[in-house]
């Protein structure tokens, strides 16, 4: 590769870098340009983003602008909500009465019965602003003297209630004890009841009586930790005793059994129990009044006892705060909404009064007023409760009547609200900037999009280019020649390298930016410039790495040089020694500690799944994985076995000599597998070995026809000649005696070959026997019929024994004919003359043979071992007698082999007896 | 005198049967390969062919069918190959006789002669008769009590005369020791043992050219003799 084709290179990923920063610039300029700071209540801003959803339309399509315009509606009602709480005749009265109870009630939706409390605002304000309950301030447990202090400590003790208010009591102050939870903003409704504040009674007068009852009489208690007090009681009446809230005082008398003498009482409120240590002391929580009601009385005042005063403690507590955090919005309200500061207009009618932002409408009639709201641009209007509702808004009705649900109770039937929008945006306000904001995004957002597209497509382009380039490169100069140094560094060390750039890129990025961010940027120009250079940077060495990789994968060198595969071949190479090891190992142990570990592995599963089937929920899926794993198991094992015995079979049929035989490797499994590799190579090995030798066999046959051919043509003028020799009656007697012995010799080597090539043919098992069936003795008779001249001429008498029945075998006829032949001939050449020759012939019905020994007298002496005899021919050893080529008896072997039977010589002295077993034809099928 | 074509590549053997054959009458004309031993068969009125296999340019098996194409003559393969199925091969493809080699002259001789016989009288044979029967070159006139082979006279024994008829009188079939015996003898075949052998082999002796491999009668080893179907 040359400097040109190096330096293009880099400029293209130069390029390709530069197409990632001109999109992340895209992305960052419209990051920058999306995000709003929106000025909120109390001056705080908050950080919003067009979604880029919302650049497709103008503002009012927005998501944003709905957005806006919900958070509108919520608050203008509750902007209303509160001028009325706080509110007299649409200015702030800081000497407003609120009754407590009924403040804390105003969710409830039933009416507020119980005692009743004025204070004024300005207190109720000042007193939530430095907390009642918080850190105990204003907390405190009031100890008293006796009981009977501590009821004359609630201003309305003794006065009379109505039994009836007992148990609406208890209930009633359940559920404002809920209700006190939950609600954190209330209202101030009138208070129409006032009146009744003076029969806000408790129960607990019923569960004082009884009190002093328990506290008149310790001594006369005989239960330990029994329930005394009648407020229990009272509740127990009640529906549901569990959400009781009443007042409960324990009494526990120190009795024989336990400590002594000591008696502890509770008083017990709202459930928790205040433990009073000193004999009979009762104490109490109470609130620490520093601002009295309008009344300018405490509160304990209103209270008829304990409950009603806990009651009156929570309300109390509970208002102020919530008129607190009601009257801190109220402020920033008032400046949010100010007509000078908001292009919004709303209107709201809760039945009884108006509220707005704008006192100037208040003057208009219902028609004017919805002239006025209309031509500002974008408005909102409801009628909630008579499912009128009318807007060019995206905000729909129901949102408007999830806004109003919290606030239900103030508002009646006849309550509905307008809200404007003056869309020409005299003020500058959250709307206007949204609206601004908007409008300067859209303008240049397709060019932002543009260059961001085409950035994505040069890049892809790039790659796509550069890929095939380098690829076809690589391909040319074939792998290896164009890689550079990087490329040819170990995987680890690349990747190492890799990520130390990045590292150093990360540090770099993080000095760059300092602590801008995109929304204290300030200008675009602060925030891109970083963001170009980092984005470049990084793209750079990140496709550098990538073409890098990439170059590897092609010339599959990715783990070339790698020090994890140079480690693991190491290790490899070293192992060689600790694998020999463990193989001797697990060869020795293999067997048995597999079974083993194969039978505890299914005992456990088996026993697992077993408990699981009795113990466990689901029984069903126990069960079928019981069922599948056992039949598999079951599977296995007569697989295993089924493999096995097919093994067997195969060896047997090798025993047998089918070497042909191969068993499918891929069918067998384990150790069977291996087994049965070793089988195939087993009767390869044979086949090979048999194959070899029977080639051997043909070929030497082969051989001696071939070389007997090569005789017998000029054998053939040997013989001719002598003979026309012989016809020329020479008179010379010595050339005659010449001739004869030439003659006889040339006969004698005739006969040689042709025994050769037959003896040959026969041993190598190159024959094909026609089996028939036939007569051995018929045979043997035409034999004797063949030789008798023959034996005759040498005063042979042949003696023989032969059953009297037929010996019918199975054999090929021609051959049995040479067997016979053979021995007949050899007993006449090689008997003593005037000797008897015995023939014998037996039938075995045992064996289901027949034996025929031909015994003679021998003219010679038998200089020669009986195997010598038989197996001249295979030895090479060739006759060494004067008469016969001395192969007779080796033929005679071979075809009683070729006939399933069984050849012996037996050589005692001069005695030379043959004997040929063969098997008789089976008699079932003889008849 | 008959022509007689020897066709072999040694020319030591082809000369040697030369002489046998002149000895006997015959005129000879020698040819070395199949090739030449074609080109002489079409210029000469030959009688007979004695041909070798193994032959250089074209040997005696593609000569022979060759020469079938277009001549009945009778030709006697002469080789040395002996194996049954090189004989098996020859006779099929339309040779009349094979010798081995080496061979026995004379018997070489006794062939031709038979061959000629056969191919120049047979045309002719004496008209059937109940009293003569003939299979091949065997003809037995049963009203002289004559045999002939080849049309030579063969003297048997009254003994070997009826065996011989009886075989030929059933041509194909094949007789156990004992049914001969009983046939002839008219006798329980009770200790019969090898005297019909003897016989057969005696009748073998004088009516074929090589009793070790018989031409009409035949041994069926462990079951009997036969005179197969002429």
């Amino acid at each position: 590769m040359n400097y040109r084709d190096c330096i293009k290179k880099y400029l293209l990923i130069v390029l390709q870098a530069l197409c990632v920063v001109v999109v992340s610039a895209c992305i960052c300029i419209y990051s920058f340009y999306s995000l709003l700071q929106v000025k909120s209540l109390n001056n705080s801003f908050y950080i919003t983003h067009i979604s880029i959803s919302d650049f497709r339309a103008e503002y009012y399509d927005s998501e944003l602008y709905t957005e806006n315009m919900k958070t509108t509606v919520y608050d203008a009602i509750r902007y209303s909500v509160i001028k009325k709480q706080l509110e007299t005749d649409g200015v702030y009265d800081p000497n407003k009465i609120i009754y407590i109870g009924e403040y804390a009630n105003r969710k409830s939706g039933t009416e507020y019965n119980g005692p009743e409390v004025g204070y004024y605002l300005k207190d109720l304000i000042a007193w939530g602003q430095y907390g009642i309950s918080q850190n105990g301030i204003a907390h405190s447990y009031k100890t008293f003297d006796s009981w009977e202090d501590m009821y004359s400590f609630f201003g309305k003790n003794g006065e009379n209630i109505s039994d009836n208010r007992i148990f609406t009591e208890a209930e009633e102050a359940s559920e404002e004890e809920t209700i006190e939870e939950n609600a954190t903003e209330t209202t101030e409704e009138p208070l129409s009841e006032i009146s009744d504040t003076e029969g806000g009674a408790v129960e607990s007068e019923a569960a004082m009586a009884e009190n002093d009852e328990t506290e008149s009489h310790p001594s006369e208690e005989t239960e330990k930790n029994e329930i005394l007090t009648t407020g229990t009681v009272t509740v127990d009446e009640g529906d549901d005793p569990e959400e009781s809230y009443s007042v409960a005082v324990y009494g526990m008398t120190g009795n024989d059994d336990i400590d002594g003498d000591t008696e502890y009482y509770y008083a017990s409120i709202n459930g928790e129990e205040a433990e009073i240590t000193a004999n009979s002391v009762p104490m109490l929580d109470v609130i620490t009044n520093r601002y009295l009601t309008a009344e300018g009385h405490t509160l304990e005042y209103y209270a008829y006892g304990e409950s009603d005063y806990k009651v009156l403690c929570d309300a109390l507590e509970e208002t102020a705060s919530s008129i607190y955090s009601n009257y801190t919005e109220y402020v920033a309200y008032n400046e949010f909404f100010a007509p000078e500061n908001s292009n919004l207009r709303f209107f709201v009618f809760d039945g009884e009064n108006e509220y707005t932002n704008d006192a100037a409408l208040k003057d208009l009639s219902p028609s004017e007023l919805s002239e006025k709201m209309k031509g500002m641009g974008e408005y909102i209007h409801a009628r909630p409760f008579q499912y009128e509702f009318l807007t060019n808004t995206p905000v729909s009705y129901e949102y408007v009547m999830d806004a109003l649900a919290n606030y239900i109770y103030a508002f009646n039937d006849a309550s509905f609200l307008w809200i404007g929008l003056d869309t020409t945006y005299p003020v500058d306000d959250y709307y206007s900037s949204n609206y601004y904001a908007v409008k300067r995004t859209l303008s240049f957002l397709p060019w932002v999009i543009s260059f961001a597209a085409i950035g994505v497509i040069g890049f892809v382009s790039l790659l796509v280019y550069i890929i095939s380039t380098g690829k076809r490169r690589l391909s040319y100069a074939g792998a290896g020649d164009d890689l550079k140094f990087l490329d040819k560094l170990p995987i680890e060390l690349e990747v190492l390298t890799c990520g130390g750039i990045f590292f150093i890129l990360y540090v770099f990025g993080l000095f760059l930016f300092g602590d801008t961010s995109l929304s204290n940027a300030g200008r675009l120009v602060n925030i891109l410039t970083p963001v170009i250079l980092i984005s470049f940077l990084f793209s750079f060495t990140l496709l550098w790495f990538f073409y890098s990789f990439l170059r590897r994968l092609i010339t599959r060198t990715i783990f070339k040089n790698s020090y994890f595969v140079s480690l693991g071949k190491w290790i490899y190479r070293k192992s060689e020694f600790i694998q020999r090891v463990t193989g001797r190992v697990y060869n020795s142990t293999g067997m048995a500690v597999r079974t083993w570990a194969e039978y505890i592995f299914f005992l456990i599963f088996n026993t697992f799944w077993a408990c699981m089937l009795f113990f466990s929920e689901f029984p069903g899926i126990s069960f079928i994985v019981l069922l599948v794993f056992d039949a598999a198991t079951g599977l296995i094992l007569f697989n295993r076995d089924y493999e096995k015995r097919r093994i067997i079979e195969a060896i047997k049929m090798v025993n047998d000599g089918d070497f042909d035989l191969q068993l499918p490797i891929e069918k067998f499994h384990g150790s069977n597998r291996e087994l049965a590799i070793k089988v195939n190579g087993i009767s390869d090995a044979l086949k090979l070995a048999v194959e070899t030798s029977s080639k051997d066999e043909r070929l030497k046959a082969d051989l001696i026809t071939n070389v007997s051919h090569d005789i017998k043509t000029p054998l053939t003028s040997i013989i001719n000649y002598v003979d026309l020799i012989k016809r020329e009656n020479i008179d010379n007697e010595r050339v005659n005696n010449y001739v004869r012995i030439l003659d006889e010799k040339s006969q004698r080597l005739k006969q040689l070959t042709i025994d050769l090539v037959e003896a040959s043919k026969i041993t190598s098992g190159n024959i094909t026997l026609e089996i028939n069936r036939i007569n051995l003795l018929e045979l043997l008779n035409q034999a004797k019929g063949e030789f008798e001249d023959k034996y005759n001429e040498k005063q042979l008498t042949l003696v023989e024994t032969k059953p009297d029945s037929p010996v019918i075998i199975d054999a090929d006829a021609r051959y049995i004919w040479r067997i016979v032949e053979n021995l007949f001939q050899n007993a006449y050449k090689y008997a003593l003359e005037g000797t008897r020759v015995y023939l014998d012939v037996s039938v075995d019905e045992n064996l289901n043979c027949v034996t025929l020994a031909l015994k003679n007298i021998s003219r010679q002496q038998l200089n020669i071992n009986a195997d010598e005899l038989t197996e001249r021919f295979i030895r090479g050893d060739l006759a060494r007698s004067t008469e016969g080529s001395g192969l007779g008896l080796s033929i005679v072997k071979s075809l009683v082999k070729a006939h399933n039977g069984k050849f012996f010589v037996y050589l005692d002295g001069d005695l030379f007896k043959a004997t040929v077993m063969l098997p008789i034809a089976r008699k079932e099928a003889e008849e | 005198m008959a022509k007689i074509l020897v066709c072999d590549d040694d020319r030591e053997i082809v000369d040697a049967i030369e002489i046998y054959l002149i000895q006997e009458g015959f005129e000879v004309l020698k040819a070395y390969d199949g090739i030449e031993a074609i080109e002489t068969l079409k210029n000469e009125d030959v009688q007979l062919l004695i041909i070798d296999v193994m032959m250089p340019r074209m040997d005696g098996i593609h000569a022979i069918l060759k020469i079938r194409e277009t001549m009945s003559i009778p030709i006697i393969i002469l080789s040395a190959k002996t194996e049954d199925p090189d004989k098996i091969l020859g006779l099929n493809i339309g040779a009349d006789d094979y010798l081995a080699k080496p061979f026995n002259p004379l018997e070489l001789v006794a062939r031709v002669k038979s061959q000629l016989r056969r191919y120049t009288k047979l045309g002719n044979a004496p008209a059937e008769s109940n009293e003569i029967y003939q299979v091949g070159g065997l003809i037995i006139h049963d009203d002289t009590k004559e045999v002939f082979v080849d049309d030579e006279p063969v003297k048997l024994t009254p003994i070997e005369y009826n065996i011989l008829l009886l075989l030929v009188k059933n041509q194909g079939r094949v007789f156990s020791i004992d049914q001969i015996y009983e046939m002839i003898w008219n006798e329980q075949a009770i200790g019969a043992d090898n005297t019909v052998a003897v016989h057969i082999r005696h009748i073998r002796e004088k009516i074929e050219i090589n009793p070790k491999e018989p031409r009409y009668l035949k041994v069926v080893w462990g079951v009997g003799y036969k005179v197969d179907k002429g």
